[in-house]
């Protein structure tokens, strides 16, 4: 499922799935509530970096990308909404370009893009085994058939593979026939019969299932993953910067009004506090990241 | 006292019009390693599924099936799903989950194991099938081979007493077939597992087997050690002594010449016969009764018998000529080429290694030419650069005379190349094989009645006849086969590839494949084959060229590549090494053994 390079050297991925869970959901629930631009800031730039310590040189054309859909976003907003104050200039027989638009498009747009940042990693870090092992307990059906799925999707496309490559050797591949209705006739016929053996095969799959003892009563599950020393201290020091951040929500020194024209919040002792634990909290992965990478460099120096 | 007891088991499937089973008694003690075998189709998975209720098929039983004295379908599920483990044919649908170590715990979690005993258990199944270092790995990502192995050894962390498997091997290549096999061996001998198995390759499994029981059309035929068996066999004539290991076929085919030539006339032939009318099965207790004791001692049931038998056989009977004719070499010029590739270079990722490294291979016109070599040579993507579906970025390629390149793509595939995949299911995306094969003939302008008579012909050629109204997913690996050999012949192709053609066939449809592509040769279709099917290549090739990391090693007429390797080689020449020069196939030792 990942595409990390060496999981074992990405230190937060190694983190009990409960404690990464939680990071994550926390990044994203709390990113959605700030609209403050510097909270939004924090957020892009802390997830750029933890998608920049999971993958390296190879994040920067999706950094780079979303970089260019916020601007775009921001700059695009102004054309359909017209409320604000501020004009800029005026477009097409008088329709006002305004400030107030642009800005709450950028941060539309940076939210849009943050939380897109939070779920590449997010996707990287929480594999499917984690989700199912976390939510296998609450919802048992739900998680196996998960399981399933997962296994199903690619087995699915690569027999799919198998099928058109097969074809092909025949003169019966994607790129031939006359036309297309033909080649629609002969994808729909390739679609039957994977369905056909996506059954067959599903009927085997029941019969595994049955004959090691799916179904009995008293079901329990293997755990792969184990809390350490670690994961609790981790834990504990997430709470409490989550706890200050929200504090801060709570406090309303965050809340931004865009129309009729833009008010920031006032600057205030327990504002800024919000912010400083907010951040720490996005920073937590990319510093476990960082700091395991230094000692191991530290430790591979002493060798 | 028996572990499994089948007592006067009948069974017929709804709707049917006779009995899949007939009056089946066998008995299976504990430790012991059954070998169940028969043509396909003649009842042996329907048998096994009884005995697993959970698995066994719906309609109409009688008698009944005893696990340790008490009926099976008695038996508490929890206590079956542990007690009897249960391996079936396809490698990737039975695989639950979508990780290694989830699926080793599956049946342990559905028992209700706690985490200290699955921590345990798993741990070891990991370590005894040496799992533990794709551990972590989706399964996905695993080989077939691989992906049997993790289901023999997630059904073992259940700790059964007893082991089914029904043709685990038919969908793997021979290499990892005989390592699932060893597998199996290991378990019954290591830890006293009962082992239940059916096989189409009885090379592996038959010698290592306490017992082998035959069965024909839903009847229990024969039951007996694997010497009994085989003589028994050989007194009756059955197609299935050429599935027999090729020590006791060579041994048969020396004694049944030396007895004038007829099967089962020979001194032990009439030890034999005396119960082959009645097809009786050895009763318990009684199993050495007769066969074993042929005049001329045991026959041997692997190489390292056949040697000292052949030794013997030698010394009784000192043959004037030792050695056969090298025969020509092969002619490398003569023939104009069907194929040819010259220095070609492929990789299917731009940061993936090379898996064709300068190939160069000519492939004469009208010959049947196989290609061995191990698993991940390249041996299936040189034939998909023949096919032109991938494109080489170094060397050149030459199909029928003409750069591949020149070729139009429709016109190479109209009457020029056509191959068969590994996995012929992928060719058949119809409802019945006849509209699979009428596929075929779609924008070729034929009328119906001659479209008609073009996939009469295709399926008289490949003997699928009588299969052609059969849903494809119907038919049993070697029809499938075959169906699919149909279709590919209605390209009309003059240069006709094919890919593992011999995988999950047994022996009699071996034979008919053979045939067929010696006709399809005469007629002037130059056949390419991979193969890793040594003895098939042996036998019926022209010319045989070995695969190695990513080029080819060697190329040569089979009776001289064969005769020149020692470890990749027949059986046959296995056997005879030192005592013939140039024996290659089973003809070979037989003939030299029993020359005027």
């Amino acid at each position: 499922m990942s595409i990390l390079p060496e999981q074992g050297r990405v230190a937060f991925a190694a983190l009990h799935p409960a404690v990464t869970f939680a990071f994550f959901a926390g990044a994203i629930v709390l990113c959605m509530c700030f609209s403050n631009p510097a909270f939004q800031a924090l957020s892009i730039v802390c997830a750029a970096a933890l998608y920049l310590t999971l993958r390296g040189r190879r994040a920067l054309p999706f950094i780079g990308g979303l970089g260019v859909a916020l601007v775009v976003i921001a700059l695009v907003n102004p054309l359909f909404a017209t409320q604000g104050d501020t004009v800029l200039f005026t477009w097409w027989g008088g329709r006002p370009y305004t400030l107030e638009a642009l800005a709450l498009g950028a941060s539309t747009g940076a939210m849009l893009v943050a939380m897109m940042l939070w779920f590449a990693s997010y996707h990287l870090v929480m594999t499917a085994d984690k989700f199912t092992y976390l939510f296998g307990g609450v919802i048992p059906a739900l998680s196996m058939v998960l399981t399933m799925v997962l296994r199903l999707v690619p087995g699915y496309r690569r027999r799919a593979d198998a099928l058109l490559t097969a074809r092909a050797c025949i003169g019966k591949g994607p790129a031939e026939g006359a036309g297309l209705v033909e080649r629609a006739r002969a994808a729909a016929a390739a679609l039957a019969a994977l369905s056909a053996t996506a059954l067959e095969d599903a009927i085997i799959t029941a019969d595994s299932m049955r004959a090691r003892g799916y179904g009995l009563a008293g079901r329990t599950r293997y755990a792969l993953f184990r809390w350490d020393g670690r994961d609790v201290a981790t834990a504990a020091v997430m709470a409490a910067l989550l706890v200050g951040a929200v504090a801060a929500l709570v406090a309303g020194g965050t809340a931004v009004t865009f129309f009729p024209t833009i008010s920031l919040p006032p600057l205030t002792p327990a504002g800024v506090l919000g912010g400083v634990c907010y951040g720490a909290f996005l920073a937590l992965p990319t510093a476990y990241n960082l700091g395991e990478r230094a000692l191991w460099l530290c430790s591979l120096s002493k060798i | 006292m028996a572990l499994f007891a089948v007592e006067d088991l009948s069974f017929r499937y709804p709707g049917a019009s006779r009995d899949a089973l007939n009056h089946v008694t066998l008995e299976v003690r504990a430790g012991e390693l059954m070998t169940l075998c028969g043509q396909s189709g003649c009842g042996k998975t329907t048998l096994l599924r009884h005995l697993k209720p959970v698995l066994a098929p719906h309609g109409v039983r009688s008698g009944r099936v005893l696990l340790d004295g008490v009926p099976v379908d008695e038996v508490p599920e929890r206590e079956q799903v542990a007690r009897i483990g249960f391996v079936m044919q396809n490698p990737d649908a039975q695989v639950v989950t979508d990780k290694v170590w989830h699926e080793l715990a599956f049946g342990l979690e559905n028992l209700g194991c706690d985490e200290r005993t699955m921590r345990v258990r798993v741990a070891e199944m990991a370590s005894y099938f040496g799992i533990q270092n794709w551990f972590r790995k989706d399964v996905r990502d695993l080989s077939g081979g691989q992906r049997q192995l993790l289901n023999l050894a997630s059904v073992m962390a259940l700790q059964p007493d007893v082991l089914i498997l029904d043709e685990p091997t038919s969908q793997l290549d021979p290499i990892a077939a005989s390592d699932f096999l060893a597998t199996v061996r290991k378990i019954n001998r290591e830890l006293g597992t009962t082992v239940i198995i059916t096989e189409h390759r009885l090379e592996d499994v038959y010698a290592s087997s306490d017992v082998v029981a035959v069965m024909e059309e839903g009847r229990l035929a024969l039951a007996g050690t694997p010497r009994e068996v085989g003589e028994r066999l050989r007194a009756e004539g059955s197609a299935l002594v050429g599935a027999l290991p090729a020590p006791l076929r060579i041994c048969y085919g020396v004694r049944d010449a030396r007895a004038g030539g007829c099967p089962g006339g020979g001194p032990s032939g009439d030890a034999a016969g005396a119960g082959a009318g009645d097809a009786s099965v050895v009763p318990a207790g009684g199993r050495d009764a007769w066969g074993a004791d042929d005049p001329a001692g045991p026959a041997p049931l692997t190489v390292r018998e056949g040697r000292a038998w052949l030794a013997g056989e030698v010394a009784a009977h000192p043959p004037a000529v030792r050695a056969l004719p090298d025969g020509a070499a092969l002619d490398e010029d003569g023939h104009p080429a069907a194929a040819e590739l010259e220095g070609v270079w492929f990789r299917y990722d731009r940061d993936a290694p090379d898996v064709l490294r300068g190939t160069t291979l000519r492939v004469p016109e009208e010959s049947l030419f196989a290609v061995v070599g191990g698993n991940g040579t390249g041996k299936s993507t040189m034939l998909r650069v023949l096919c032109g579906t991938l494109r080489p970025y170094r060397g050149t390629v030459r199909v029928l005379g003409k750069p591949l390149g020149a070729w139009r793509r429709g016109e190479l595939f109209r009457g020029g190349v056509a191959m068969l995949p590994q996995d012929p299911q992928n060719l058949m995306v119809k409802k019945t094989v006849r509209a699979d094969l009428e596929e075929m003939l779609d924008d070729h302008g034929l009328s119906a009645a001659q479209r008609e008579a073009a996939v009469a012909q295709a399926a008289a050629t490949a003997d699928v006849g009588a299969l052609l109204d059969a849903h494809p997913l119907d038919l049993s690996g070697g029809e499938l086969q075959r169906a699919a050999l149909a279709k590919v012949l209605l390209c009309e192709p003059r240069l006709l590839l094919l890919d593992e053609p011999t995988k999950g066939l047994d022996a009699a449809f071996k034979a008919k494949l053979a045939r067929v592509l010696r006709d399809l040769a005469a007629s002037g279709v130059t056949v390419l084959m991979v193969s890793h099917d040594v003895e098939f290549c042996a036998a019926h090739a022209d010319a045989v060229a070995l695969f190695f990391d990513g080029g080819v090693a060697a190329a040569n007429t089979p009776r001289r590549f064969f005769a020149s390797n020692s470890f990749y080689t027949t059986a046959a020449n296995r056997m005879s090494r030192g005592v013939f020069a140039n024996a290659v196939t089973d003809e070979d030792v037989i003939a030299l053994c029993t020359q005027k």
